[in-house]
């Protein structure tokens, strides 16, 4: 399984550092976003470049001739979006060092372990639905398919704050949120971390069995 | 011995096509050919095989086990070359073997590595720069690595100038004098199999016509020509399909003995190729009532 995620890192290293430049130089205008965008925009290229690689290459056929299971085919491709964005991050952190070491004056926006938590989250979900309908409808559903997910995603985000805004003087909405902001911010952490968590194993689930009634 | 290969009542259906109850099985050791105008149904039966296509109903065991129950265990004995290459243009061949040799417990790194100096095949080019000849030997390569003891190729040679086909057709030869290894090898190419196939399958609108040995064709079976005088309706029945013209006819038989003994000195009988037995089972203007 490993092999696959080698593979697609070998198709999309020369887009992924693309990509990684491309957002590194864009990172002021997100501002504190910066993680959450370079994590997205990574997993979204990657999985672009490859899925254009497994349709052009007809590449199912070749997968599911070698000495592998479909449900090892779908996790492939789920663990390696998170190699993709971890790529990302681990790029600007290189920058950001240097960009220290040497005493660039530019402002580099940190990124704590909060931040790609919330870049964890965002990528989860996401993918979490994109890609179950990659692995139903096959490869050529890709790209623009994936770009109105990112636009109804950060859409879908304004709009459940401004529900937030409408519940807000209702009791048992503001009991929940006080229950919410009076934990430690470790407990926030791993709730977000279990959401994603059970985001990926839903979509995954889906993703094997949409994937075991394909034929090729 | 228990076959390496075997498929009994295989059955698929699609829009305008069906496969119906294909069955045939090939020994340890040998290559079978399996044959067929396009459109046949030899792709279908290789992709069900390898479980790239789901059947409708029949089985289909290969080392004694399902296809589907033992699928990943099948896999790692089998060596596939198919007719269009799936490898990733984008990379180099050794990145594709990087890709592929961890997938494989047997991989055999030296036995690689011998055969891409054998076939002449530059480790550092990437796939899609590549000739189809040499698509089809790094697919070999690959196919021969890893200790597969099954072949499964789909029209190997289609497309292959003959210098290539030839080679290619040398190396299956040499392959099979290790006796534990089989090849199923599906072609509309016929020529090919004369030189090296064991077993021949012939497969038409999704049916499978006979499946039997090479010698047992070409022992038999005879092309039978004469004048058209002699072609009752009781000796059309001896016949397989028959081709008249302005001259005489031209007509596979099953049994040229018997031919022979009933119309002796009449006829002219001679040794059929594969090409003439697929050409008289399955073009329906030659056909005869059997």
């Amino acid at each position: 399984m490993f092999s696959l995620i080698l593979k697609d890192i070998l198709i999309s290293k020369k887009i992924l550092l693309l990509t990684a430049a491309f957002l590194i130089v864009w990172v002021p205008t997100f501002q504190n976003f910066a993680a959450v965008v370079i994590m997205v925009g990574m997993a979204y290229m990657g999985l672009i470049v490859t899925s254009s690689a497994d349709e052009t290459n007809k590449a199912d056929i070749l997968l599911n001739s070698l000495p592998l299971r479909r449900y090892e085919i779908v996790l492939a491709k789920y663990l390696s979006i998170f190699v993709y964005s971890a790529i990302g991050i681990a790029i600007y952190l290189l920058v950001a060092a240097a960009t220290k070491v040497l005493g660039l004056p530019i402002h580099v926006y940190p990124i704590n372990f909060k931040a790609v938590i919330y870049g964890v989250l965002a990528v989860s979900f996401l993918n979490g639905i994109y890609l179950p309908l990659m692995f139903k409808f096959g490869h050529g559903f890709s790209g623009i398919m994936y770009i109105i997910l990112i636009f109804g995603f950060f859409y879908g985000i304004s709009y459940v704050i401004r529900l937030f805004k409408k519940f807000v003087n209702y009791d048992w909405f503001q009991s929940i949120v006080s229950f919410i902001m009076n934990q430690s911010d470790t407990v926030k952490m791993l709730f977000i971390i279990a959401l994603a968590l059970i985001v990926m194993t839903v979509s995954c689930l889906l993703s094997v069995k949409f994937y075991k009634n394909r034929e090729f | 011995m228990e076959p390496i290969l075997e498929v009994k009542n295989l059955r698929k259906s699609f829009k305008g096509f069906t496969l119906k109850d294909v069955s045939f099985s090939l020994p340890r050791g040998f290559i079978m050919g399996f044959i067929g105008p396009n459109g046949a149904g030899k792709s279908t039966t290789i992709k069900l095989i390898m479980n790239l296509l789901k059947r409708d109903g029949g089985e289909i065991k290969v080392f004694g086990f399902d296809n589907i129950k033992h699928e990943k265990e099948i896999k790692e004995k089998i060596g596939f070359v198919y007719e269009e290459s799936y490898f990733y243009g984008e990379l180099t061949i050794s990145e594709m073997k990087r890709v592929i040799a961890p997938l494989y417990k047997n991989w055999d790194e030296e036995a690689f590595t011998k055969y891409l100096k054998e076939f002449d095949l530059p480790a550092k080019r990437k796939i899609k720069s590549l000739s189809r000849g040499m698509k089809i030997k790094f697919a070999l390569a690959i196919a021969l690595s890893h200790g597969a003891e099954l072949l499964i190729m789909d029209e190997p040679t289609s497309g292959l100038d003959p210098l290539i086909r030839s080679e290619l057709l040398d190396i299956f030869s040499s392959l099979i004098q290790d006796e534990n290894k089989s090849i199923f090898f599906s072609t509309h190419i016929t020529s090919d199999l004369d030189k090296v196939a064991d077993y021949i399958t012939l497969i038409n609108k999704g049916e499978i016509i006979f499946s039997t040995t090479k010698d047992e064709i070409i022992e038999n079976y005879g092309i039978v020509k004469g004048s058209k005088d002699i072609l009752s309706e009781d000796i059309k029945k001896y016949f397989v399909g028959i081709k008249e013209n302005k001259f005489g006819f031209e007509g596979l038989v099953k049994d040229k003995k018997q031919i022979k003994k009933l119309l002796k000195d009449t006829v002219i009988v001679e040794k059929p190729t594969l090409e003439d037995v697929m050409l008289y089972f399955t073009k329906e203007e030659f056909k005869c009532s059997v």
